[in-house]
């Protein structure tokens, strides 16, 4: 059986990524969205810690930026879910397809 | 406590003190953000108290930025990290160019949110910190060249910006405006950071100059050549998503249309400007490293692909613009067509043939402290139009010259300027592009020239439409009435707009004179090769 | 005296610019009463008035060669603008912003300066709302006609001649009669259209002058050189000449194009179609004369025919059609067509004496014509019509009115010793000496065939004016009811504040009626180093041998000699050595010249015929 390596993870990632862009694609829900986003983050993530791992001894970047990554995700989080209580409020809905005022 | 610092052994090797002062523009807007949060404990919430800590900041932060731009003129710095090789961030020429623009611009909006909502608005802290906050990050992505300072400040400069577009929590227009923004700029911003995890394992580094050549490498061997495409396609949607350029544009007249007028000025400009900087920077960079002959061929489906997108950018914008029937959805799509002029002047430094990306960038930067002009002036009109009439319908305009022609005439020369039509300045940015494209003298150039003059003349129909509906229709409306502060910025702005058509020489060498050594910069401090060299991703396989 | 040079050099710029900052000042609070506003407006255009006479005065003091670079032109400023250094790879772009004045502008010049303040007061009665605007709109147009005239770049005399459509649009969309919505676009769709050929043929003209000197200019006397040594192919001469044609044309207005003209002129304001038919015309008429002339001199040889004949048709067209027309407002606009056929027809004569009367003619029809429109503003204001059918026998009622109209009407149709005379008779003069080689120039284009037709025009011309004059002024009286309208403070003849603008119009017709000698010679001087400077060689002619050149010269034996100045490149851009060639006046008048030089130069162009006694040698 071979060893786990660095294209393990990285296929791991890319599948992560793709479930994100295929939930971004098909939901309607805006919280939907925002969840596919979060799971293309997460790919991301993968990737950066795992390329830290296997390219030699001595790397910190990669980390450095999965760390900034979920500080980052969980600013978004917080603020996409701020907007989303508000246009709920004034919508009565979060389906994306619901906010179509604005159009032309 | 700083000399303390530039002692202590972490920090040997490094002028704390002078790269502080470098950075201090921002960091005094950081300061302010710091300030504006405190003031509603000591001095209480009022939005004219507020606006002026904000100013003052603005104000400081200026003279700064004039002082640093003083000391960078002979060339700029790639600092204030302990590894000089891959620096995060780095201030010269340009990126303070860059910055006194927002700052001006910014002291505008600043100057019109006083005037419109001083009065009405409770929540002027919250607004003031995110106006801040998304100024901070358009500073930033203008200077650096490193893909974590990248997402970092692009993410900074898009946070406060969606919730600016909501800030208005009882507007129905603005919540779904703000819920648009937030999901496309979430989406484009997570496809970019993958992008940038690629390339971080492509290359193993973070600094742009190092990916730029490993990017080139694999290009030009067809080594790794997928997975370079899709990162740096990643890495594009991001920033083209800022700049609101073809596909990336769909919530731009959403945006625009749902936000408040002085947040929609404030985007219009600032934020696609900065995109449109850090695109510049990363193309300067990433054709400094080509120097292989066959990656030179590389350059010229990139130039293509760059110019391409201009082109259809800048029609998309001109012939949605046509029928729309709203004054800030009109100008969200003319702000469109405006971004694809600009990205024009970019297909021109990455042009092969292009040696002198000086060009390009100076024309960039131009047409940058123009177009902050014009939509500084148009949208402060429509901004007193709204004020006053409550729609920003074109039919409010309609006898505008006849209801208040201290701010027809200066929309119409902000309009004029628009189109490009002499003797305004929008026609000054349009030339220095045009002349750097026809001095290409390819086939690229003469399309692009070709692209832009006929979009020239589609974007004269729909900008006289308005010129028309103020001045020869009248239907009897009332006068209007309007802050007389508003009505000297708007004058101000036109003005400005007919000093800088004379004085077209002057502006071309200011401008000249800011990009001048940043080609030097990005090279000579940031393109070191890394104390570690890269690793292809096969060879580290266990 | 350098030092005042100096100085003077910001007097065009001051000229150009002092109705903006007029403009400026107008719209700066405290806002006065439309009274104030008035008063103000006069008050800046007449310092503009007073400074373009400084102007006259300082151009008549300076010798031409005193202002270093062009020759010919004075008080020129000049201030790079739009250029850019090249390099191996990309051409240097040198387009600046240039001013300066000649002979024939400086007399134009004057023409708008003095038309704005007599517009201006003209306008007191007349309009009644929004007059801020209006009389900014003025000024603001004067700036664009001003600064035409004073254009020695081609894309700042573009500039300029595009701005004075927007002025113009607003006057007469805002100010105009019941059908000005539709006269003001047609007005600015006809011009807009048109110069956008002309900003095609502008370009092509900086790209062709590129691939001739190494860098991109567009400055005119640049152009006109490499114009005038033919380095500018007959058949790209002939493609780039309609495209500035198409731009002019439109403005002066040649036949088939002219339909906007009547309706823009009917629906105008009066001081609107004062500006129109006194200045703004003659910018088409300026345009073929200061660039197309000089730069395209084959082919505006070989159009020439077609221009003279569309002139022509214009001239008797417009005539016919003045006749019949009923508003005497839009009569007076046909003859306007009429007219500037005339001066077609003298401008491509391409005769001194033709140019001459061309440009004379342009004055005065910038002053009786514009003088006629005056009269009819004031006749409408207080009868509220400009039917012939509605008015009659003024005379009696108005004596004073009934004198200027009688007056302007006979300079109109050029009674001798009145100014129009001098201009149709040296055009007449011109276009059948056309195709002699009286005045050394190569036969002109045009014959004695063309001058039968146009005197017929001026026939025709007679008989409409007059008979508008005796329709409105004399027979029974027959006005509608309720008129004159007093209302307004006027009084049934012409108040004083009337009479005191059109005296001058009046002084000045009879003063180049009777003595035209300064601007003929003023025109004649700039005519002959600009328009159509003498012995041209087209380098076209200058067989490539190695060491001597031949350059065969056109020019009557038995004048005074000519100094040749060839100026010699070798090979390399900025080097110039200039050699001066003298045509001996006894050699016979086939014989090329020749002279030697050494083996790598090479002649770019050939230039700049001036009279000098000299010795029959090369330097």
């Amino acid at each position: 059986m071979e060893h786990i390596g660095l294209t393990h993870y990285l296929v791991v990632a890319a599948v992560l990524f793709c479930c994100g862009i295929f939930t971004m694609t098909t939901k309607r829900n805006a919280i939907g969205i925002l969840i596919g986003v979060e799971l293309v983050l997460n790919s991301t993530g993968i990737n950066l810690v795992a390329f830290d791992r296997y390219m030699g001894p001595g790397r910190l970047d990669g980390q450095v930026v999965a760390i900034f990554l979920i500080v980052l995700a969980a600013a978004e989080t917080a603020l996409a879910v701020g907007i989303c209580i508000n246009v709920y409020k004034n919508l009565s809905t979060v389906d994306v397809d619901a906010a179509s005022q604005l159009r032309g | 406590m700083t000399m303390w610092l530039a002692q202590s052994n972490a920090w040997a090797g490094i002028d704390v003190t002078r790269h502080l002062f470098l950075f201090s523009p921002m960091l005094t807007l950081v300061c302010t953000m710091l300030a504006v949060v405190a003031c509603p404990i000591i001095v209480g919430r009022s939005a004219k108290t507020i606006g002026a800590v904000v100013v003052m900041g603005i104000i400081a932060s200026f003279i700064l930025a004039v002082r640093v731009a003083g000391e960078v003129a002979g060339g700029g710095i790639s600092g204030l990290s302990t590894q000089p090789a891959s620096g995060m961030l780095l201030v010269d020429n340009l990126s303070i160019a860059f910055q006194l623009i927002l700052l001006i611009f910014m002291g505008g909006v600043t100057y019109l949110w006083w005037m419109g909502s001083s009065d009405s608005e409770e929540n002027a802290p919250e607004f003031f910190i995110l106006l801040l906050g998304s100024a901070v990050g358009m500073g930033l992505m203008v200077s650096t060249s490193n893909l974590l300072m990248i997402a970092l400040a692009i993410e900074t400069a898009s946070l406060p910006s969606y919730a600016m577009v909501g800030f208005d929590k009882r507007d129905r227009r603005g919540a779904e405006a703000s819920l648009k923004y937030l999901i496309f700029g979430a989406i484009s911003a997570a496809i970019m950071l993958y992008g940038i995890s690629l390339l971080y394992g492509l290359s193993g580094s973070l600094s742009v100059a190092i990916v730029a050549q490993h990017c080139i490498q694999s290009l030009a061997s067809g080594h790794n050549l997928v997975i370079t495409l899709v990162a740096l396609m990643c890495l594009l949607s991001g920033i083209a998503f800022k700049i609101s350029a073809f596909p990336f544009h769909f919530w731009c007249p959403d945006a625009f249309e749902g936000a408040k007028i002085e947040v929609t000025a404030w985007l219009s400009v600032a934020s696609k400007s900065a995109a449109l900087i850090l695109l510049a920077r990363l193309a300067m960079v990433f054709c400094a490293g080509v120097s292989a002959p066959e990656a030179i061929g590389m350059l010229s489906p990139l130039a293509w692909g760059i110019g391409i997108m201009a082109a259809i950018t800048c029609t998309l914008g001109n012939f949605a613009a046509y029928k729309q029937t709203s004054a800030k959805r009109l100008l969200a799509y003319s702000s469109i067509a405006h971004a694809g002029y600009m990205l024009m002047a970019i297909a021109v430094f990455v042009h092969p043939h292009s040696d002198h990306g000086q060009e390009g960038m100076s024309a960039l930067l131009t047409y940058i402290a123009i177009y902050m002009f014009m939509n500084l002036g148009a949208f402060g009109v429509v901004a007193m139009v709204v004020w006053d009439t409550g729609s920003d319908n074109l039919a409010s305009f309609t006898g505008l010259l006849r209801r208040a022609p201290l701010l027809a005439v200066p929309m119409i020369i902000c309009l004029m300027s628009l189109v490009g039509l002499p003797p305004f300045a929008g026609f000054i940015g349009k030339w220095w592009i045009l002349v750097a494209l026809g001095r290409l003298n390819d086939s690229l150039g003469w399309f692009l020239v070709i692209t832009a003059v006929v979009n020239t003349l589609i974007s004269l129909y729909y900008y006289m439409r308005i010129v028309v509906q103020m001045s020869l229709r009248d239907d009897g409306q009332p006068a209007l009435s309007f802050p007389l502060g508003g009505m000297a910025l708007v004058n101000i702005c036109a003005i400005a707009l007919f000093a800088m058509f004379g004085f077209a020489q002057p502006l071309k060498t200011t401008s000249e004179q800011f990009t001048r050594n940043i080609f030097d910069t990005t090279m000579a401090k940031t393109v070191v090769v890394d104390a570690a060299p890269a690793q292809p991703i096969e060879s580290v396989q266990r | 005296m350098d030092v005042f040079i100096a100085e003077q050099s910001w007097l065009l710029t001051a000229i150009i610019f002092s109705p903006l900052a007029g403009v400026m000042l107008l719209w700066l609070p405290p806002y006065g009463d439309a009274r104030g506003v008035r008063r103000s407006a006069m008050l800046y255009s007449l310092v503009t008035l007073g400074l373009t006479i400084y102007a006259l005065y300082a151009f008549q003091q300076s010798a031409p060669q005193v202002s270093a670079g062009s020759p010919g032109f004075q008080l020129e400023q000049r201030a790079s603008w739009l250029s850019l250094p090249g390099d191996d790879f990309k051409p240097a772009i040198d387009i600046s912003y240039h001013v300066g004045i000649d002979g024939i502008s400086i007399w134009l010049l004057v023409l708008t300066a003095m038309l704005m303040p007599l517009c201006i007061w003209g306008s007191f009665s007349a309009i009644r709302n929004r007059e801020r605007e209006y009389y900014s709109l003025l000024l603001l147009l004067q700036v664009g006609m001003l600064g035409v005239f004073c254009s020695m770049d081609l894309l700042l005399f573009y500039v300029f001649f595009e701005f004075t459509l927007i002025p113009l649009y607003f006057l007469i969309g805002i100010w105009g009669g019941p059908d000005r919505r539709r006269a003001a676009n047609k007005f600015f769709i006809f011009t807009l259209s048109g110069s956008v050929l002309t900003l095609a043929g502008i370009l092509y003209l900086a790209y062709y002058a590129y691939t001739d000197l190494g860098y991109i200019t567009l400055n005119i006397q640049k152009l006109t050189e490499l114009g005038q040594t033919g380095f500018i192919s007959p058949g790209v001469q002939w493609w780039l000449f309609l495209a500035f044609a198409a731009g002019f044309a439109i403005k002066v207005p040649l036949f088939p194009v002219h339909t906007w003209l009547p309706l823009a002129h009917t629906e105008a304001p009066t001081a609107g179609s004062v500006i129109l038919a006194g200045v703004l015309l003659k910018l088409g008429t300026y345009g073929f004369c200061r660039l197309s002339l000089p730069i395209f001199p084959a082919a505006s040889r070989e159009l020439a025919p077609v221009i003279a004949t569309l002139a022509i048709i214009g001239i008797i067209y417009a005539a016919l059609a003045a006749w019949v027309q009923r508003d005497v407002k839009k009569l007076v606009a046909y003859s306007s067509v009429s007219h500037l056929g005339f001066c077609m027809l003298g401008l491509f004569s391409m005769k001194v004496a033709g140019v001459n009367g061309a440009v004379i003619y342009m004055i005065n029809h910038g002053l009786s014509t514009g003088a006629l429109f005056l009269v009819i503003g004031f006749m409408y204001e207080r009868y509220h019509t400009r039917s012939i059918d509605d008015i009659g026998g003024l005379a009696k009622k108005m004596p004073w009115m009934a004198f200027f109209l009688v007056f302007f009407t006979l300079s109109s149709i050029g009674l001798p010793g009145l100014n129009g005379f001098v201009g149709e008779f040296l055009v007449l003069l011109g276009t059948a000496i056309s195709a002699g080689t009286s005045d050394m120039r190569p036969a002109g284009p045009l014959g004695f065939g063309y001058v039968i037709p146009a005197a017929l025009g001026i026939i025709l011309g007679a008989v409409y004016m007059l008979w508008m004059c005796q329709h409105v002024l004399f027979g029974p009286l027959k006005e509608p009811p309720n008129t004159p309208d007093t209302s307004t403070g006027l009084t049934t003849d012409l108040n004083k504040r009337e009479i005191s603008i059109l005296v001058p119009l009046a002084l000045a017709c009879v003063c180049i009626g009777v003595y035209p000698k300064p601007l003929l010679n003023s025109f004649q001087v700039a005519i002959e180093q600009h328009i159509l400077p003498l012995g041209t060689v087209y380098a076209t002619d200058i067989e490539p041998s190695r060491g001597r050149y031949e350059i065969p010269i056109h020019r009557e034996p038995a004048r005074t000699q000519h100094v040749k100045h060839a100026r010699i490149i070798n090979n390399l851009p900025d080097v110039d050595s200039s050699a001066k060639i003298v045509v001996d006046t006894q050699r016979p008048t086939d014989a090329p010249y020749s002279f030697p030089m050494s083996q790598d130069t090479v002649i770019t162009s050939a230039f700049d015929l001036v009279k000098t006694p000299g010795a029959d040698h090369i330097e």
